[in-house]
């Protein structure tokens, strides 16, 4: 009882927290003598907002960003987990590929962006492929993790009882490798959106990237307000989804 | 070791095979330049200077950034991580707001602070900021209650337990955070100046990009790699030097 009292007022001070981040946002426009083309108030990005939806502008720059977020996801999704499971489940190919694929992760991958240009133009390609490419390494890490650490007694166990060696993959380590994956499939959908966004922003001619570019450069400030707001929460979104899943698929082992 | 081996083969046979297609004109020259043309083009660059005059601004942003993101950082790590309502309360909302690719902030930075450095740094403090936030308190849930218990038997005042107990328990941790953040400043900054900016490695990639110079390209994206992969390296035998302490 007392837990799930606690539970409520934390939600409400989180409520009452965005709140006053609203009204200081609004304060800080109202009082603070900054002109409208560097802040825009609460006001003016709803207003803003509003005219991208009625001018049709948000939804068909949407409907593109997602279409590339939901390709470049599917392709790192399969490449990550199908390589993951072949690497992690060998000894030798883990000490091989473990320290290329550690450092190609962190290295900062919009440096190479420009050879994605180069190789696959300014279209639809592109952005998929850098997507792609931000959200596989995570997925394969954690993939070749989950992998690595499960218990060899569960491998021992089925081998004995004479599951054959191919099965081993998607009847074993696939599912005791499941919780990891997924964590990495959360990430590596962060990775993702951010990777298509990225491309967008720096090169493109459709998509929400481009868009806040137009917005930026024609000054219209609400208008940018709005959008990155929008964007913002569709990330968050996504990522509860995700967070939702994966703590379902926990509580149903 | 074998390994270790295989690892040398692997990097040696893609140079080799680098090398050798782009002599060949298997692949279009605009794609790719030949490996020793692109480690002349380098010499050149070095040696006339360009490359350090880019590679100070870059340094000198990731360095103001990352001084900002980690006190920040730690300052709201270790005090959302030792204030357990407020954590209660706010480590949610970090962590949702963690998922917002941020590079969505950076037009409205640029309008705001243009497009010399201050918004390089604004962005990719930004950046960093969250991993080093997130991972600091992680660090500090981690440390193990029964030694705070035992400290406080023991007579230990608020400030010394946080002191002598928690900080010591989490180091590792916020120093694995400060890596990470380390990381992120240094995309932020990148990708800061790739998108808009007037100097930088990020500005000399993307010029060579747009006058199509491809061993320059090459050439300058190596230099960024070697940088971070030494970073990378620095802050992790660090790690390891602390963690062979405890």
């Amino acid at each position: 009882m007392n837990g799930s009292k606690r539970k409520y007022q934390i939600r409400l001070y989180q409520i009452l927290s965005v709140i006053g981040f609203i009204c200081l946002w609004d304060g800080l426009d109202r009082f603070g003598q900054i002109p409208d083309i560097f802040i825009s108030s609460p006001y003016q990005a709803l207003v803003g907002l509003i005219q991208l939806i009625q001018s049709g502008k948000l939804m068909s720059h949407l409907g593109m960003s997602l279409v590339e977020i939901a390709l470049a996801y599917a392709l790192a999704l399969s490449f990550g987990v199908g390589f993951g499971l072949i690497i992690g489940a060998t000894k030798y190919l883990r000490d091989v590929f473990d320290p290329f694929l550690m450092t190609l992760h962190a290295m900062p991958k919009i440096a190479v962006f420009p050879l994605f240009i180069v190789w696959f133009g300014i279209d639809i390609e592109l952005k998929v492929f850098f997507g792609a490419f931000h959200g596989f390494f995570i997925i394969i890490i954690m993939t070749i993790a989950g992998v690595k650490n499960v218990r060899k007694e569960y491998v021992e166990a089925a081998l004995t009882m004479g599951l054959a060696p191919r099965k081993i993959y998607y009847r074993v380590l696939f599912p005791a490798a499941i919780p990891s994956i997924f964590t990495g499939l959360r990430i590596g959908m962060i990775g993702t959106v951010l990777g298509v966004l990225l491309a967008e922003l720096v090169v493109s001619r459709a998509g929400v990237g481009f868009l806040m570019n137009e917005l930026t450069y024609e000054f219209k400030t609400g208008e940018l307000y709005g959008l990155t707001i929008v964007i913002a929460l569709i990330s968050i979104l996504i990522n509860e989804i995700l967070r939702f899943m994966g703590e379902r698929l926990d509580a149903g082992r | 070791m074998r390994a270790r081996i295989t690892h040398i083969c692997i990097i040696l046979s893609i140079i080799l095979v680098w090398e050798v297609i782009s002599e060949l004109k298997l692949v279009n020259p605009i794609i790719l330049g030949p490996f020793s043309k692109t480690l002349v083009s380098l010499w050149e660059d070095l040696s006339s200077g360009i490359i350090f005059r880019h590679l100070k601004v870059t340094l000198m942003e990731f360095g103001i950034a990352y001084a900002i993101a980690a006190s920040f950082g730690l300052f709201i790590g270790l005090f959302l991580g030792t204030i357990k309502t407020l954590q209660d309360i706010y480590e949610p909302i970090l962590t949702s707001l963690y998922a917002v690719p941020i590079i969505i902030l950076y037009p409205i930075i640029l309008i705001i602070l243009g497009f010399g450095m201050a918004s390089k740094i604004a962005f990719a403090s930004c950046i960093g900021f969250f991993p080093i936030a997130l991972n600091t308190i992680a660090g500090v849930k981690s440390v193990d209650n029964q030694l705070i218990m035992a400290g406080r038997t023991m007579g230990a005042g608020k400030l010394s337990i946080f002191f002598k107990v928690i900080i010591p328990g989490a180091l590792p941790i916020i120093l694995t955070a400060l890596r990470l953040g380390m990381n992120s400043t240094m995309i932020g900054v990148i990708a800061g100046e790739i998108i808009a900016s007037m100097a930088g490695m990020g500005y000399l990639i993307s010029e060579a990009t747009t006058t199509l110079d491809i061993p320059r390209l090459y050439g300058s994206i190596l230099i960024i790699l070697t940088v971070i992969v030494a970073l990378n390296q620095g802050a992790s035998r660090l790690e390891k030097l602390v963690e062979a302490q405890k």
